[in-house]
Formats: C-alpha cells, structure tokens, sequence
C-alpha cells in the first residue's frame, strides 16, 4: 500500500525512464486499474484519465518497483481522484442549478449504471472489490483508507441504498 | 436489479485506450521534467541514497574551488589567458543515421498536414495522407467509410486541435512513429469560454502514407462545456439529443450520428444554444 521505506529519496532520470521492466509492470496492472476507475470515476471523467493521472503522480516521484502493492496503492490514487472529480462537479451541477438548469442529468443516460453512480465513489469501490473482485473487507479497508469492520459497514449501507434507489423506481 | 453483473458492466464502460497509449502519453507528461524530491518515497539502491548527499556535497565544494580558481586571473590581470574550452568531437554521421532522420522529420510533416487538413475540415485533403487500409479510430467516427461525414461532425461541433506539435514517439522510437500533442477547442468552449483540454494522436507512417491515427476524446470531453448544453438540451426538448446522438454498445459516452439530417440539427441546437446563451 504505501512506498516502502521512509527515507526521502532523490528520484534521477534513470530511474524515471521507463525501462521494459515498468512497461511490463504498466501493460499487466492497466486492465484491472481500468476497470477499477471505471467503477469509481464519475461518468464525465474518462477512466483511462484517471489510470493515467494515478500512474503520473506515481511515477514523477520514483518507479512502480518501489511500491509494496502497486496495484492496491495505484488503486488507492485512482479512488482518491474520482472523490476530488466528484467534489468538483458537484461545485459545478450545483453552480448550474443557480444557473436555472433542471439538472435531469440521470435521465439521458440510458442506463440501469446510473443507480450505481448515485452511490459515492468509495461505496462503489467497496462494492466492486467485494463482489466483484472478492477481496475481504481487510483488503478492501486498506485501499479505501478505513477498517475492515468500516468497510464491511459501508458495503451494507451501499446496499441498502440502491436498494432504495431501485424501489423509488418500481414505486414510480 | 443491481448486482455482479452491474458492476461488471460498469467496470467494462467506455472504450479502453490501451496500456501502451498510456504509456505513451506518461512518457510525454514526464519527458523533460525536472527532477523533484519525492517525500516520503525510497528510490534507488541503498549505496546511492546513502552516497547521494556526499556527492552532491563534494560536486559543490569542487565548483566552488574551481570558481575560484578560474575567477583569480580575472581579479588581478596577472596570470596567464584562461583555458579554451574543448568540445568532444561530434558523433560520426552515417547514412543509415541520414536515412532515419529524414524518415521521422517526413513521418512528422505527414503528421501535421494530417492534423492541419483537420482543422481545414477539408475530407479529401485527409484522404489523401491515409493509406487504404489505414486504421483510423476517432470515437465520433470509424474507418475511411466514415470520413466525409465524421469530418463534417468536426465541422459541426467546432473541432480544432491547436495548437498541436508533433514529435517522435518518446514510447516507440521507430521513425514512423509519431506522437501529436493538441489543445481540443470546440464550439462548446468558445461558445460557453469554457477550459480548453489537452490530448494526444497517435500517429503511424509507412511509405510516405498514415496507416494508423488514433484520436480520442469523446464529446463528454468537451468538459466542462458539455454539461451545460446538455441540460439546455433537455429542457429546450428532451427528445433532440437522442435524435443527434446515440450509446456505443457497452458504452456510457454518446458519439454523434453521422447522418446528415442528424448533423444538421445539431448545427441548428448549437447556433440556438449560443442564442441563448448570449441573452442570459
């Protein structure tokens, strides 16, 4: 999860550079992290931009190599960006809604999705690595940043709430 | 009902890039940057980390004694001229290293005509710099078949990509390849003054023709202009989008339709928007 060591270190060019090793690392880790963005990553942001922007900040300060868990910690970045992108936009929707728009942005979406993306990014994150994935709550605590015993809680509430979601819905 | 298979879809949305395009696009952002400090992160072998500090320490203490020393004549016009500085030799020169150089600066100027016949929206222009079985990936539109009316959706929407500049492929060395950085205008944000973006084409040449150009962004990219036209859109009327855009299979993000009744009354919503807009 977090670099290992706790040194500062000075990152060189060298190690920066993109040896075939890291591509190799880069190309196996990219389709789970892509699927993981694309989970968590609100709708109007690309998931491969959130892919990228996670593997930039990583690899401006040292190499992938460096890590523990690349892909739990790379996991970690990418769920921390789709929070801040989602605090952006809701700046944005509610800047609209000043504005006079009706904000139905829901509706033209023709998708069943869009009940998930009524849930925050780390429920959904909690969501896909449990059932999906099927890590444990440990696992999953450690990469959203809460205990197992909060995670499991969170997975619940997520539930529920789609839930809710869903029989609004049915109810009309 | 929402449950694995949900997710699953989610996790499958869009249309993935590829790893070696974002590998490509990471060399790019972290190609000439300068060296940072990195907090809290180890990097490099235990002898360098330990050794690092010493070294800089003795490099710094060497510049100034040479400073010193190369400044004395100076100071008091006694001593002898100071010393001329040697360049190494340059490289030898070989016709191989000729011919490649000349491939990538030809592949590079193919490139911007291509991007330059974009901005002109000038289909037949972009026609001839393709091959024809050349690959062309845009998410608004696919294959040569679609060009005529693809480049006209560009027209329609305002699609610019400059300033772009063109360069070899930091990822892929080969003198066909070459990488395209551009700032993405549309009529979106000149309308609304919105951000503008940046984003890349990936470009291959072989023989003298554009095999494969990958360009990607859809029109959720226009953010964080599109939002605002698309809620004007439904409420102006909640049917048109669905008239002048549709859901790839799999996808969340809508591409233009690409037909020309379809392509008129976007120009049309587009020109009304902007009406609007301008008496708001």
């Amino acid at each position: 999860m977090r670099p290992r060591g706790e040194q500062v270190g000075v990152a060189s060019r060298s190690d920066r550079a993109f040896d075939e090793a890291q591509r190799q690392l880069i190309r196996e880790l990219y389709a789970p992290l892509r699927r993981f963005a694309a989970v968590v990553g609100p709708r109007e942001v690309d998931p491969d931009d959130l892919v990228q922007e996670a593997l930039y900040r990583v690899l401006r300060r040292g190499s992938l190599s460096d890590l523990d868990s690349p892909l739990a910690y790379l996991r970690a970045t990418i769920l921390n960006l789709a929070s801040n992108h989602r605090r952006r936009l809701g700046r944005h929707n509610r800047a609209l809604a000043r504005l006079g728009s009706n904000g139905t942005a829901d509706v033209a979406y023709p998708s069943d999705l869009g009940d998930l993306f009524a849930l925050s990014p780390e429920a959904r994150a909690v969501l896909y690595l449990s059932d999906v994935e099927g890590y444990s709550f440990s696992e999953i605590g450690a990469i959203v940043g809460c205990s197992a015993t909060a995670a499991r809680k969170r997975a619940s509430r997520a539930r529920s709430r789609l839930r809710g979601v869903l029989r609004q819905e049915v109810l009309g | 009902m929402i449950d694995r298979d949900e997710l699953q879809r989610l996790a499958a949305r869009g249309e993935p890039v590829g790893a070696d395009e974002v590998i490509a696009r990471l060399e790019a952002r972290l190609e000439g940057r300068p060296v940072v400090d990195a907090a809290g992160f180890r990097t490099g072998s235990a002898m360098r980390r330990t050794l690092g500090p010493a070294v800089l320490a003795a490099a710094a203490v060497l510049l100034l004694i040479g400073g010193v020393f190369m400044l004395r004549p100076t100071l008091d016009d006694s001593g002898p001229p100071p010393p001329v500085t040697m360049l190494p030799p340059p490289p030898e020169v070989t016709g191989t290293t000729i011919d490649a150089a000349e491939q990538a600066r030809g592949a590079m100027r193919l490139a911007e005509a291509y991007i330059d016949a974009l901005n002109a929206y000038d289909a037949a222009a972009v026609r001839v710099l393709l091959a024809p079985d050349a690959v062309v990936r845009d998410p608004q539109w696919e294959g040569l078949e679609e060009l005529d009316l693809g480049v006209e959706a560009n027209r329609v929407w305002g699609l610019r990509f400059e300033p772009f500049e063109c360069r070899p492929n930091p990822l892929h060395p080969e003198p066909g390849k070459v990488l395209c950085t551009y700032t993405l205008q549309t009529a979106l944000h000149r309308i609304e003054g919105a951000r503008l973006l940046q984003s890349t084409f990936d470009i291959h040449v072989s023989d003298g023709l554009i095999v494969r150009a990958y360009n990607m962004f859809y029109l959720p990219d226009m953010r964080p202009a599109f939002e605002p036209f698309h809620d004007w859109t439904l409420s102006v009327d909640r049917r048109a989008q669905s008239r002048i855009f549709y859901n790839r299979p799999g996808s969340l993000y809508w591409t233009p339709i690409l037909t020309e009744e379809a392509l008129a009354e976007a120009a049309s919503l587009l020109a009304a928007y902007e009406e609007w807009l301008s008496e708001q």
